[in-house]
């Protein structure tokens, strides 16, 4: 996963036109990743509503 | 000790193995890198990629797309089969050869004067093999002592076992090689009986060895497994298709309505321009291909390979060696376990504690034995066994009581043990017969102990070597004729003992020979009984208890008596309610399968138990749709294991019950056994984070291509972009999940029901939380001013950082997303440090 992420970053920076990339400022990588993260929470709640339902909740 | 030969020196194996070759056989069917490769481009996506490689050259020719975007696409093709045919090629590869190493096969081989344990592929011709009941033949060789009962229905389909000595016999009027009674062959089984052989033809110069280079050995069939996600991997390219022509035609939609702001006019306009028409058919063609790229999880298949492999060096190194891909798959689902006690609940080290003589006399340890009956007691043990003592002293061979008997006698006393008593005729133990006899013409050195020329030594359970005892020996090596009185006190201390899990094990004497029923010779004298503790292991109790937690019913099967098995099986938590059913073999058979069924969720501890009775129970418990596991070591186990739903062989077993075993439990533990368990349930988990994973991107990629020109946003992730979320999709992401350890707290679990979906209710739920929940973000990403106003370069907005930000902005939903798959617990990071491959 660590590795997806470095390779995604460096695409981001060498990409270019081939992958419609342009180099982002830290804030607006402060900004993307803090709106990526709200994906965890929402699936906290699945998770909890899940918790209810006994042998069903495993994965 | 039967035989003793020198064999070859180092030297001549050395000389030989460069004359003749060396035994090692090689693998027939090994698909090369290359062959593999070809098959790779043969898959469908491929042929289905290469078309949009040849649309958008034909594009780029006219000038109406960027050259690039012809290389990127031949690049993911070339990338995506490159990736994919190594990781499987390299993953394949692995699993075989740590599967080799771990399955090779030892056997015993007289060399340097010594009788050593050596690989079978390091035999030479020449070598002096050591031949015995359950060994697999390694090599053609000749017989020059002893005799065999050998199996060759590996080599030409003859189920009955045919005898085989040194003797000439008249061959018999056929051509095939395999009637000649002088020789055995590699693949074939022994049966019955002790043999040496001298090796004659090695690896491919051996029958076996021209069998195996014409037959290709037949690849292993898919496991339901495989079935199961090839079917659903099917079942989503289907929706992958229909959403792909979707995109495509809203894609024109777009184009000629929307962009058009649905005036007629605008709309005629330009459909009179039949360049931009056909560049944007074609790419309406390229966008449908690529989604149905991004949307078939080609790799779902492969998943398996890839999980198992990775788990390989991890379960060896917990002593799961894994024989049938389907056995580890299927353990994960066995609700009834059925396990022998020797060796595997137990240490099996079977220590022989005292010897109990026949008029009520008890010896701690060999040493206290008075002068007389110690020698009687040594020449009954060592005349009278198949286990062959190496220099050391140390006994190979035969079973493990017999080798724990063997171990009773101080070591220095039989590391020099040499006799030139003629056996005349044995019988063999088993545990049907439980005992074992061999007629002896002694040496000088036998006779001086037991006054007579030619006697029988019997050993066996006491119930029946007692039964037909007349005399016994006392503390002065007399003997005295054995009273009824003296008899039951014998029976009734076996009966005490037998409440400590104590067995005995009594040793005889008669001038009787052995006749041809192979009956049990009457008129004996007793010897003494041994007193045989064997210790159950610290594991067991826990691995039991965890068991029965995980919906695990655990059933003991033992050849002890009941009082003994009783009292191991209470010492191991195995026996906790009165509800709870000990039966012995004798009880059961005196049942018929109905009365079994409804005992059977009962059934703890099967005593006195027959091999005969293991099959039996394999049947019940499957005719109740039960999922059975059991475990075997012996040659009279081979046919339960087969039947069995995971066959369990034990790695100190006999090369047949391996044969026949899904799986070895190197180290014969029952704990191991849940190690399997674990690793099996575990996997099927791994396979489904990882399909929460995959669906999760394909819904979510689909539906935001799908919307977003209704958005104003035509191409929301390009061509290229999608490419690279499959690469990374179908080949990282799946290492990542396949290295997840084997997580304890599925073994509070209910077993995996063999014919479960695939796809769980929480598996739809979580994918349909991610997939719609990034979409939308996506959208709201894509459509909200708010946004915007963060992605300004020079004063203005830039469209294409803010592109290049949605992009990054998808690529980080999707790997949040992977840690929200990982487990359905609140904690993402449970286990991750043990994650091979999922950080790093």
């Amino acid at each position: 996963m660590a590795l997806i992420i470095i390779i995604q970053v460096i695409i981001t920076y060498v990409g270019d036109e081939i992958l419609r990339s342009k180099p982002l400022l830290l804030t607006e990588w402060l900004i993307i990743i803090a709106v990526a993260f709200t994906i965890i929470p929402v699936d906290m709640v699945k998770k909890w509503v899940f918790g209810f339902y006994g042998n069903k909740g495993y994965i | 000790m039967k035989y003793t030969h020198t064999g070859l020196t180092n030297a001549e194996v050395q000389l030989y193995r460069a004359k003749y070759g060396s035994n090692e056989l090689e693998m027939a069917n090994q698909e090369s890198l290359w062959s593999k490769l070809v098959g790779n481009f043969k898959d469908p996506i491929i042929i289905i990629l290469c078309v949009a490689l040849g649309l958008v050259l034909v594009l780029s020719f006219f000038g109406m797309t960027e050259w690039y975007e012809a290389l990127a696409i031949s690049l993911a093709v070339v990338l995506a089969v490159l990736v994919s045919t190594l990781s499987e090629y390299k993953n394949e590869a692995s699993f075989r050869n740590l599967q080799q190493e771990a399955s090779r096969i030892l056997c015993n081989v007289f060399r340097n004067g010594n009788i050593t344990k050596v690989n079978i592929g390091d035999l030479v011709r020449g070598d002096f093999l050591l031949l015995q009941s359950g060994d697999k033949v390694p090599a053609d060789a000749r017989i020059i002592d002893g005799e065999l009962h050998v199996n060759q229905a590996l080599l030409n389909g003859e189920p009955e076992s045919i005898r085989k000595s040194p003797a000439t016999e008249p061959r018999k009027n056929d051509d095939s090689p395999f009637s000649n009674s002088r020789m055995v062959f590699r693949g074939s089984v022994v049966d019955e009986g002790e043999a040496v052989a001298v090796v004659e033809q090695v690896g491919e110069n051996t029958i076996f060895g021209q069998l195996n280079r014409e037959l290709n050995i037949k690849s292993e069939r898919l496991s339901p497994l495989q079935v199961k996600l090839a079917d659903l991997a099917t079942l989503i390219s289907k929706f992958g298709y229909i959403a792909a022509t979707i995109i495509g035609i809203s894609f024109m939609f777009n184009r000629v309505v929307i962009a058009q702001d649905f005036d007629l006019n605008l709309i005629l306009t330009y459909l009179q321009d039949w360049r931009v028409l056909v560049q944007d058919l074609l790419n309406a063609i390229v966008l449908a291909i690529i989604i149905v790229v991004a949307a078939v999880p080609e790799g779902l298949p492969m998943m398996i390979a890839i999980v198992l492999s990775l788990n390989m060096r991890k379960m060896l190194a917990e002593k799961v060696l894994v024989r049938k891909l389907l056995g580890i798959e299927t353990s994960g689902s066995i609700n009834i376990l059925f396990s022998d006690k020797t060796g595997t609940l137990t240490k099996g080290s079977l220590e022989p504690r005292y010897l109990l003589s026949g008029n009520g006399q008890s010896y701690m340890g060999y040493d206290a034995i008075p002068e007389k009956l110690q020698e009687m007691v040594r020449l009954a043990i060592l005349e009278n066994t198949f286990s062959v003592l190496n220099p050391n002293g140390e006994p190979i061979g035969g079973n493990s009581s017999e080798r724990a008997i063997v171990k009773f006698i101080s070591p220095e006393k039989r590391s020099y043990f040499h006799s030139r008593s003629v056996h005349r005729n044995v019988i063999r133990f088993d545990s049907s017969r439980k005992f074992s006899a061999t007629e002896v013409e002694g040496d000088d050195q036998f006779k001086a102990v037991f006054e007579e020329p030619v006697i029988t030594l019997v050993k066996g359970a006491t119930e029946i070597v007692m039964q037909n005892c007349t005399h016994f020996i006392d503390e002065t090596g007399q003997r005295q004729p054995l009273n009824k009185n003296q008899e039951e006190k014998i029976m009734e201390s076996a009966d005490g003992l037998a409440e400590k899990g104590i067995r005995l094990l009594t040793l005889a004497y008669g001038s009787e020979g052995i006749d041809k029923e192979k009956s049990i010779p009457k008129n004996l004298t007793l010897i003494g009984a041994l007193g045989i503790s064997d210790e159950i292991r610290e594991e067991s109790a826990d691995a039991i208890a965890n068991d029965f937690r995980a919906g695990i019913n655990v059933v003991m099967i033992t050849g002890d008596r009941k009082g003994t098995a009783i009292a191991l099986a209470k010492e191991m938590g195995l026996l906790k309610n009165a509800e709870d059913i000990v039966l012995s073999s004798a009880e059961m058979n005196a049942m018929d399968d109905d009365q079994l069924v409804e005992l059977l969720p009962r059934l703890r501890v099967v005593a006195r138990a027959l091999p005969t009775d293991k099959s039996r129970m394999v049947r019940i418990a499957q005719s109740q749709g039960l999922v059975v596991g059991m475990t075997g070591d012996g040659v009279n186990d081979a046919p339960a294991l087969k039947m069995a739903d995971v066959g369990f062989a034990m790695g100190n077993g006999s090369e047949v019950a391996k044969e026949s075993s899904d799986i070895v439990i190197l180290d014969d533990n029952f704990s191991s056994i849940n190690n399997a368990i674990r690793y099996g349930r575990s996997i099927f988990k791994s396979i489904r984070k990882f399909i929460i994973f995959q669906l999760t991107v394909n819904l979510a990629a689909v539906l935001t291509a799908l919307l977003a020109p209704f958005f104003g946003v035509e191409f929301p992730l390009t061509i290229i972009q999608l490419l690279w979320i499959n690469i990374i999709m179908d080949s990282l992401a799946a290492i990542a999940f396949g290295g997840e350890p084997a997580i304890s707290r599925y073994m509070e679990e209910p077993p995996i029901k063999r014919d479960a979906n695939i796809l769980s209710p929480y598996m739809i739920a979580s994918v349909l939380t991610g997939g719609i929940y990034i979409s939308v973000v996506s959208l709201l990403f894509l459509t909200v001013p708010a946004f915007k106003d963060f992605f300004i370069r020079n004063g203005a907005f830039d469209i294409e950082v803010f592109m290049a930000a949605f992009f990054n902005l998808f690529i980080l939903m999707i790997l949040f997303n992977g840690f929200n798959a990982r487990t359905e617990k609140f904690n993402l990071l449970e286990n991750i440090r043990k994650t091979r491959g999922f950080c790093g």
